[in-house]
């Protein structure tokens, strides 16, 4: 029987993220120095931990209130008030969620109608285009550009932008290209969204991790805290990439709306990571700093590697990604990142898994340890030296050539 | 073999760790990198990385390099136990002349003035408990100035210097690639 006629058609013609594509190479292989992870290589601190396990101890098992635990809405407030110069009522103006990943999908299903408009920065986090496409809506994507470290320009909106375009995504800084924006590109952006009427989600999850100038909210510029759905979560500035926990923030009258959607879909958030949560905002400064201090040191090494072997490296300044151009090489991304893998077993991200606007470019992920990023680096480096005798060898000895 | 904290995450040292060398640095996250995989990471010469160790050694900041094993005292045959030690203050040196006469016995790999009810806490061992307690009757408590002692003995370890002994090198369950 042919089951696939029963699958919705907008899902049939759903592409598969190219990550997992890529992701089933590398699974076949062994010794792979993978620099394709997006997540932290630590472990959860471990008082963030204990807390959750203490919390099960006390028999903390059961379901929270669809909004999250008033305590931890209150953390969350006092944490961007600290943070982010941000305040959000913690009764109604906060949202727990599970991951920033669910915080979208709901923020997509409460505020999009069939055929409203999205726009979104690409290259980007693989699940924007395909999320937008599931409520139906229509995907915009705004491309950012290796000259402008990525940023996004409020040109580059201003020449993406149609008519019936209703929200714009940003995710600064961003994954892949650890492109961010400054506050006067922040500042351009914030007016362009107020002349287009625009109602902006944005996904700051790696705002901690930014290594220079400091992080700017686009809901903190004048008047965007109004038209701002700020989105948040725990995965990567505290290491908790597993526990599924993030949260929304924005006018009452819009988390309402994606409450209703949470109430009816995931009900509430785990509550033990909701206590774990709790741990993190209250203690978890001191550990975080910590990592953060090792990215950047990370991050030093591995874009001063990639641009010493030559694929010229832009230093992103948020985010625990490297985007390096390989295009230099001659040949595609896809063709890069496996031949790199085939050859010398290490795997990179090829930058159209990103979008299409990722072409030529791979994203290398820096949250492992010195040892493994030095041997990633000496590894390149050979592969791209092999690739430069190759190409030469192929054109062959010039000038000299017998008549 | 135990696993460091790989954060580096060291209450205490954080605080003015803006001012700390990074060859420090690198040191506390405990990755035990050799110095050329450090000048690697440091953007330096390797004679650099040995030049900045010297002058750290130099200027006494750091004293040297130790092990840290995962051995049982069947292994080694070394007791180990903890000496609280109360002595008499003098005129002018208060606690340090008698604590440094202390520190230099072989036998004594740590001591610290505390506060509290006794002064010192010494960190003693031996190749048997016979030999330590030896050290405490005919050494220690025979010292001029010392009070009492109150010797406990270590009957096991759980975490040395920031490494968890007992628990195994967890395989890592990251994913090869994700989002």
């Amino acid at each position: 029987m042919d089951t696939t006629r029963f699958i919705a058609r907008h899902v049939v013609n759903l592409p598969r993220s190219g990550i997992r594509d890529f992701f089933e190479i590398v699974a076949k292989m062994d010794d792979v120095i993978s620099l394709g992870i997006g997540e932290p290589d630590f472990d959860t601190p471990w008082h963030i931990r204990e807390a959750a396990i203490y919390a099960l101890e006390k028999g903390k098992t059961h379901y929270t209130s669809n909004l999250g635990l008033i305590e931890l809405r209150r953390a969350i407030n006092r944490y961007l008030e600290k943070n982010f110069n941000l305040s959000y009522r913690p009764e109604d103006e906060i949202l727990v969620t599970v991951g920033v990943s669910e915080a979208l999908d709901i923020a997509f299903r409460a505020l999009v109608n069939p055929g409203d408009a999205v726009m979104f920065h690409q290259p980007c986090y693989v699940s924007y285009h395909p999320s937008i496409t599931l409520t139906h809506g229509v995907a915009v994507p705004v491309p950012t550009y290796a000259k402008d470290n990525f940023a996004l320009t409020a040109e580059a909106l201003a020449s993406a932008w149609q008519p019936g375009c209703k929200l714009l995504v940003l995710n600064l800084p961003c994954n892949p290209t650890g492109g961010t924006c400054s506050r006067a590109q922040l500042e351009a952006i914030a007016r362009f969204c107020v002349e287009k009427d625009l109602l902006v989600l944005s996904d700051e999850i790696y705002s901690e991790l930014t290594f220079e100038g400091g992080h700017v909210s686009i809901a903190c510029l004048p008047g965007m805290q109004e038209r701002t759905v700020f989105l948040h979560g725990f995965s990567k500035a505290f290491a908790m990439t597993g526990w599924r926990i993030g949260y929304a923030c924005g006018p009452a009258v819009l988390i309402e709306a994606m409450m209703k959607v949470h109430q009816y879909s995931m009900m509430c958030a785990s509550i033990i990571s909701q206590e774990g949560a709790i741990e993190a905002l209250q203690r978890g400064a001191d550990a975080m700093n910590a990592m953060r201090e090792q990215y950047q040191r990370r991050r030093d090494f591995i874009v001063r590697r990639f641009n010493e072997i030559g694929l010229k490296c832009h230093l992103p300044r948020g985010s625990f990604y490297a985007f390096p151009d390989v295009s230099v090489t001659g040949m595609s991304e896809k063709d890069f990142a496996v031949g790199l893998l085939q050859a010398e077993r290490v795997a990179m991200v090829p930058g159209t898994a990103f979008g299409g606007n990722g072409a030529g470019f791979c994203r290398a992920c820096f949250a492992t340890g010195y040892d493994q990023l030095i041997e990633a680096g000496t590894r390149i480096e050979r592969y791209v030296q092999k690739l430069a005798a190759q190409s030469a060898r192929a054109e062959g000895p010039q000038g000299d050539s017998p008549g | 073999m135990g696993i460091k904290n790989k954060y580096g995450f060291m209450a205490g040292f954080r605080e003015n760790s803006g001012l700390m060398n990074p060859v420090i640095k690198l040191l506390l996250e405990g990755g035990g990198l050799s110095t050329a995989q450090m000048a690697q990471v440091l953007n330096l010469s390797e004679a650099e990385v040995n030049r900045q160790l010297e002058q750290l050694k130099k200027e006494r900041i750091l004293l040297g390099w130790r092990p840290v094993l995962n051995l049982s005292e069947e292994d080694t045959g070394v007791v180990r136990a903890v000496i609280e030690v109360r002595i008499t203050p003098e005129r002018g040196g208060g606690f340090n002349r008698l604590a440094e006469r202390i520190s230099r016995f072989d036998e004594v790999e740590s001591c610290y003035l505390m506060s509290g009810g006794y002064d010192l806490l010494v960190f003693v061992s031996g190749s048997s408990l016979q030999k330590v307690a030896a050290f405490v009757s005919e050494k220690l408590s025979t010292v001029d100035g010392v009070l009492s002692t109150a010797t406990h003995f270590m009957l096991r370890s759980y975490k040395e210097h920031g490494f968890l002994l007992d628990v195994k090198s967890e395989e890592n369950s990251r994913l090869k690639v994700t989002p």
